[in-house]
């Protein structure tokens, strides 16, 4: 596997280690390397903003049984149901945005979630390295801290 | 399965709540031996997957849907640990955004989805491998077999979320119903919700072992331990 990219060679060696090992066992995948996160990425993102206009608006389980044993209408809305996307619409102007709302609702929970969670993943990700005395972590740490003076 | 407001009351949804606070403080400690800056890309990948899967229902009985919950296949491809911080991300999105899932709830719903189904999923995971490396030769083990035991864990997951909302609701209910029969209802109805959740886990496991076997926790631990041949299963499974 080529090392596109450049950059980290040293603390991604246990894992690229690993993943040579795999594709030796298990033959050379064109899904190799970052195309296999474009493409769940963009699997995602379809997931979100087209299929989700397929789902089925019935109650669901928890719902559904709320209804039938009698203690649906002990439900109270959510103290975000004013947000301006609740109930994965985009409200604009106060009015059903249909279903270019809800897509665009899908993508930007996407595109939500990505942010949070990529970067919650990379701090624990990296807070690993610092803490069994990583190697470049720490000096990339201070080269970003201390960029001006 | 996103319980909103109202449903449970005040000193159980406290409760939760700080039983899911120390449940992300563990697993955040916990993810550090799971997820690496080479691996924390697909960590991420995977809370997304969850929400935009999430979005999708599917019919399950008359006038009845369900979605994925994803712990189970959160578990297998990145770590418990890290689906616990995986589902917490996705439902605190949920909550604050897209007003799903109460806010006084979200302790509530971390615990049964983000909890007890991500621990339910990752065991039923670990326990299925393990008896199929009983009855295969353990080199020999197909994507099929892993989707097959990734499929059950999905399908366990469910069950547990379901019954933690059972316990909660009996804890602490605002509409008094026996146990019984809110039991009967939640486990009857999520069963279904299970298959829909067996079949998808065990398709998208199945494909990302297909493709990158690389990229999953599920099969790297096993590795380990494959490769460790010698040494006692018990000191690596947990």
């Amino acid at each position: 596997m080529s090392q596109a990219g450049g950059g980290h060679i040293g603390d991604v060696g246990e894992v690229r280690a690993h993943a040579v090992v795999e594709s030796q066992v298990h033959g050379s995948s064109w899904l190799a390397g970052r195309r296999f996160y474009a493409l769940a990425a963009a699997a995602c993102l379809l997931i979100a903003g087209v299929v989700s206009l397929l789902a089925s608006s019935q109650p669901d389980g928890l719902e559904r049984v709320a209804q039938d044993t009698g203690f649906a209408s002990s439900a109270q809305d959510s103290a975000t149901s004013r947000s301006p996307l609740a109930d994965y619409q985009v409200a604009v102007g106060g009015s059903d945005s249909g279903p270019l709302g809800a897509a665009a609702a899908g993508v930007v929970g996407v595109a939500l979630t990505a942010a949070v969670a990529f970067g919650l993943f990379a701090m624990v990700g990296r807070r690993r390295l610092g803490a069994g005395g990583g190697n470049d972590a720490g000096s990339e740490g201070a080269a970003t801290s201390s960029p001006g003076t | 399965m996103h319980i909103p407001d109202g449903f449970i009351d005040a000193p159980v949804s406290i409760v939760a709540g700080a039983v899911a606070v120390a449940a992300v403080a563990v697993s955040l400690r916990g993810a550090r031996n799971e997820v690496t800056e080479a691996s924390a890309p697909m960590a991420g990948l995977t809370a997304v997957f969850v929400f935009a899967a999430q979005m999708v229902n599917f019919p399950v009985a008359a006038g009845t849907s369900g979605h994925l919950i994803g712990a189970a296949l959160a578990a297998i491809l990145i770590g418990p640990y890290a689906a616990v911080l995986a589902m917490t991300v996705v439902l605190t999105v949920q909550a604050l955004v897209f007003a799903d899932g109460g806010l006084s709830a979200l302790g509530l719903n971390v615990v049964n989805l983000g909890v007890l189904a991500v621990v339910a999923g990752w065991f039923t995971f670990r326990g299925a491998m393990w008896l199929v490396d009983r009855w295969s030769d353990g080199a020999r083990r197909s994507v099929s077999r892993v989707g097959l035991a990734a499929g059950v864990a999905g399908f366990v997951s469910v069950l547990a979320a379901a019954s933690g909302f059972i316990v909660e609701f009996v804890a602490g209910g605002n509409v008094p119903l026996t146990a019984q029969t809110v039991a009967a209802a939640m486990l009857g109805v999520h069963a279904l919700i299970g298959v829909g959740e067996a079949v998808i886990t065990a398709m998208v496991v199945s494909a990302v072992v297909a493709v990158r076997p690389d990229l999953v926790y599920g099969l790297r631990v096993r590795r380990r331990v494959v490769a460790a041949a010698g040494q006692s299963d018990a000191r690596i499974a947990v």
